[in-house]
């Protein structure tokens, strides 16, 4: 993110004379350093919960490398899955993401400010924006609709496409437990994956096998809450 | 104004076919209820009325950004929603997904299973673990007929009495047009939430990384909120929120799926 600001400065320096290019280049690279240090010294902090459990593996299954008693200051240097490899103090280890603090920012949202390869993925020359004035003043393309129809895939074409992509299902009952209309709140997390939960926990979702006949006509009520 | 009689509409729906006479809605394909002078016509779900109100849908997105002109990236995202699709109990839809051409972030669920996605949103995903989470989202709202159910009592409000179906050309812009006010307003957040807990466990079921949504969210929440996130802000809860609900959502079984799949690297592969 830095480097493209400073690559775009270094561009127009570029125009400039030999010396002044060498000068720039100077500046450039030395901000950079600074800018580094400076990210890892402030916006990678995070708070850990009292209690959490510093690991040797990003995994539940990972040796205890030590208990935070309180709550206490971490720096996060990675993240893998839901799992933050973290220092504290003279301590290296891996932290569930559950066990930092919740931030109003996004707890591990620090980790992204590297740059990213992206744009250009998909060339779209000049493409159209999308607010919510541009599509209530649409006028409705039902030709369209057809060529969006024809682009559909069999089911086969898509078990092929995985098989391809060397990926195996996974047995996953849905989850359930409140989802709040507020701030987000706590969930069920009693469903480990085993049959037997699989089927309950699918029922106590709505993700029966049932077809549509006699859909929970009583969720309609909550369907309007948020709908201001 | 007009939502408190659809919210006391709903309420009377739930009590006539619910608890006085519950077999009303099954012996009647419909039934007319005065509203404060206003006739409001009661219909039971069905399949015929979403994919109608799908199609209003695409129609309507469709007129204000078109189809990226690109077959194979557009077949390449029909492979992965398909596939994701494959992973719940509504695989008997005639799933259709495109890519539109948009410099706005976003993506959207049309009843009945079609499912649209901005070229600038796939320009900021970089696995097709990404990809699927993003989908995944989708097709959950499709799953749980969030919209259907929003546009439904919509259409009952604005159409009132005349049809269960709507028909001719004038009647169908009317249609489309109302879809895209559902869609400018946004679900409730409750419907947001519930769609990332699913569609990160379809995507997880399909063998995909179930932590792939919650780095899309976290890499979209950093970008500055401008122009071309500004629908998708106005119309879901904030990241940071949805980050928060996915991590207090996951369980050990979740938590063990967390993990690249072989297909990721795909996604710049083929598309690049």
């Amino acid at each position: 993110m830095d480097n493209e600001q400073y690559d775009n400065q270094f561009s127009l320096g570029k125009r400039k004379r030999k010396t002044q290019m060498k000068i720039w280049k100077h500046v450039c690279l030395l901000a950079v350093a600074f800018s580094t240090v400076a990210l890892s010294m402030t916006t990678y902090a995070q708070n850990a919960k009292a209690g959490a459990k510093l690991r040797s593996e990003p995994s539940a299954s990972g040796n205890i490398v030590r208990v935070l008693s309180q709550e206490t200051p971490v720096d996060l240097i990675g993240r893998k899955g839901f799992w933050i490899n973290v220092k504290v103090a003279e301590s290296k280890g891996w932290l569930s993401i559950k066990e930092l603090s919740a931030s109003k920012k996004g707890s591990t949202r620090a980790l992204n400010t590297g740059r990213q390869t992206k744009g250009n993925i998909v060339a779209t020359s000049a493409a159209r924006g999308l607010t919510a004035e541009d599509l209530v003043s649409a006028r409705p393309d039902f030709d369209a609709f057809g060529q969006l129809i024809g682009l559909g895939v069999s089911v086969g074409d898509a078990e092929k496409f995985s098989r391809d992509g060397q990926l195996t299902t996974r047995e996953l009952a849905m989850l359930s437990g409140p989802t709040g209309s507020k701030a987000p709140m706590k969930a069920s997390k009693g469903v480990s994956g085993t049959e037997k939960k699989v089927k309950k926990a699918k029922n106590a979702d709505g993700d029966d096998e049932d077809e549509d006949e006699d859909e929970d006509e009583d969720e309609d009520e909550d369907e309007e809450d948020g709908d201001d | 104004m007009r939502l408190s009689n659809l919210a006391l509409a709903s309420f009377l729906l739930c009590g006539v076919a619910g608890t006085s006479v519950p077999s009303l809605a099954q012996s009647l394909p419909s039934q007319t209820l005065e509203l404060g002078g206003k006739k409001l016509v009661i219909t039971r779900e069905s399949l015929a009325e979403e994919l109608d109100l799908g199609k209003a849908t695409v129609a309507q997105i469709l007129g204000a950004n078109r189809l990226l002109k690109d077959k194979k990236t557009q077949h390449y995202v029909n492979l992965v929603g398909r596939y994701i699709a494959n992973q719940t109990k509504r695989k008997d839809l005639k799933w259709s997904f495109g890519v539109i051409e948009s410099s706005a972030v976003n993506a959207f669920a049309a009843p009945g299973g079609y499912i649209l996605i901005t070229s600038a949103l796939l320009n900021e995903l970089q696995t097709e673990d990404e990809l699927a989470a993003v989908l995944a989202h989708e097709v959950a709202h499709v799953i749980r007929k969030h919209h259907y159910r929003v546009m439904r009592k919509q259409k009952m409000l604005e159409f009132g009495a005349q049809a269960v179906r709507v028909e001719g050309a004038d009647e169908l812009n009317k249609l489309s047009n109302m879809t895209a006010q559902v869609l400018a307003r946004g679900l409730d957040k409750k419907s947001e939430f519930e769609a990332d807990r699913d569609g990160m466990v379809y995507a997880a079921r399909a063998g995909y990384d179930a932590s792939a949504l919650y780095a899309v969210l976290n890499r979209l929440g950093s970008r500055h909120a401008d122009k071309s996130n500004e629908l998708l802000n106005a119309t879901h809860p904030s990241f940071s929120d949805r980050e928060q609900f996915l991590i207090e959502s996951t369980n050990d079984a979740l938590e063990a799926a967390a993990k690249p799949s072989a297909a990721g690297p795909r996604y710049l592969s083929t598309l690049k």
